[in-house]
């Protein structure tokens, strides 16, 4: 069994040494901390990057909150200016009616005076007719004319 | 036939001596240094970029990145990561050595004993050192386990003590034999084919099965090493 010759172990073991010293040292020195470096540097890149991220979202936050704010402003001015017109027009319309009702008791008022006046007009007559009732009446019964003045007694 | 195990067999390639001790440039070597250019191509290759949006290659480093951290970070704590540079390489180191193994014709230091047990000693001995740095003496009271017995202790501490130096041992047999035996198999099935001829298609396709089998094996063991050193260095950090 050739691993078993001794002779060979002194070689075996110096080359040993010296080649895992070497790799060590390579490790050591120039390949690991490359490594280390990259994996940092992806590292630092993401962190940025994720912070950046962030950073727009607060951003993209606040300005949806601007802007639900604005919103709000306009909705509640709208509804305001929308309740003045209500209440201009609302009171538009009771001057109007208003004035409406105005004319409207004015005719009336008219009306009953005119239907006064027309009464007392047929009152009179009622009366002279009455009269030349009486007279026409009078005078066929006692076949004498009756003046005014008689039937007045 | 081939000897399934002439593929674990280690020539010098270029001849080297330090102080009277053989430290040859051996097939063994190669393939650890290419093990070690073809980690750090990968992940020098895959970051060269950078990107912020990873493509493949730079997905894949950083998904094994990734894998190590958490392991690490779930079994030792905060406190590990620390030590993720050298759990990080630990991990890349037996998972290419592996891979690298599956390759034909390639050479798979892993299912060497004595490189296993230096990989386990380099895990032991790190545990070690990290727990006595951040206890001091104090760490030796991982040997008494809470809430034990007074009565037990004479036999309770010992038996921790055996446990804890039986780490590495069985750290370097478990990876050593999952690899030595899975190679081994492989060969063998391979001889099989080579020998049947016609009817060699059975055995091929049982070696097919294999290697799929080896893959989840390599990574399996990467795996299982790795996260045991995890729960050494929890010991150390945490005590108990």
């Amino acid at each position: 069994m050739p691993q078993l010759d001794v002779t060979t172990f002194p070689s075996q073991l110096f080359w040993l040494g010296v080649c895992f010293l070497t790799l060590y040292g390579i490790l050591y020195y120039v390949a690991l901390p490359k490594v280390a470096r990259v994996l940092e540097s992806r590292e630092k890149t993401l962190e940025e990057k994720i912070n950046k991220a962030s950073l727009y979202r607060e951003e993209a936050e606040t300005l949806l909150a601007e802007y639900e704010a604005a919103l709000a402003r306009a909705r509640s001015e709208s509804q305001e200016k929308s309740r003045a017109m209500a209440r201009a027009v609302s009171s538009e319309l009771a001057h109007r009616q208003k004035e409406f009702l105005g004319k409207i008791s004015d005719r009336l008022r008219m009306g009953e005076q005119e239907l006064f006046r027309a009464r007392l007009e047929t009152g009179s007559h009622v009366k002279e007719v009455s009269r030349d009732v009486a007279q026409v009446i009078l005078e066929k019964i006692t076949g004498r004319p009756y003046s005014l003045e008689e039937l007045e007694k | 036939m081939h000897d399934p195990l002439h593929q674990f067999e280690i020539h010098s390639l270029i001849p080297l001596k330090l102080e009277g001790v053989d430290i040859s440039f051996t097939n063994s070597s190669l393939f650890m240094v290419l093990t070690v250019a073809l980690i750090t191509i990968f992940l020098v290759g895959g970051m060269s970029r950078g990107k912020l949006i990873p493509g493949r290659w730079q997905s894949l480093v950083e998904m094994m990145y990734g894998f190590v951290a958490n392991l690490l970070d779930e079994t030792a704590g905060f406190k590990g990561r620390a030590y993720f540079p050298f759990i990080f390489s630990l991990f890349m180191f037996i998972l290419m050595g592996n891979l690298i193994g599956m390759i034909p014709y390639g050479f798979t230091f892993t299912s060497h004993i004595i490189v296993t047990f230096g990989l386990a000693m380099i895990a032991f001995c790190t545990a070690t050192l990290v727990g006595f740095i951040r206890h001091g003496f104090r760490y030796l009271t991982l040997f008494v386990p809470q809430g034990a017995p007074f009565y037990m202790l004479p036999l309770i501490v010992p038996i921790e003590i055996l446990s804890y130096l039986s780490r590495p041992i069985s750290l370097s047999v478990r990876l050593f034999a999952n690899m030595m035996a899975g190679h081994t198999m492989l060969k063998v099935f391979a001889g099989f084919t080579v020998i049947l001829g016609v009817f060699g298609i059975a055995p091929l396709a049982v070696n097919t099965v294999l290697t799929a089998f080896e893959l989840l094996v390599a990574v399996l063991q990467a795996y299982v090493f790795t996260i045991l050193t995890c729960i050494y260095l929890h010991d150390a950090i945490h005590l108990h």
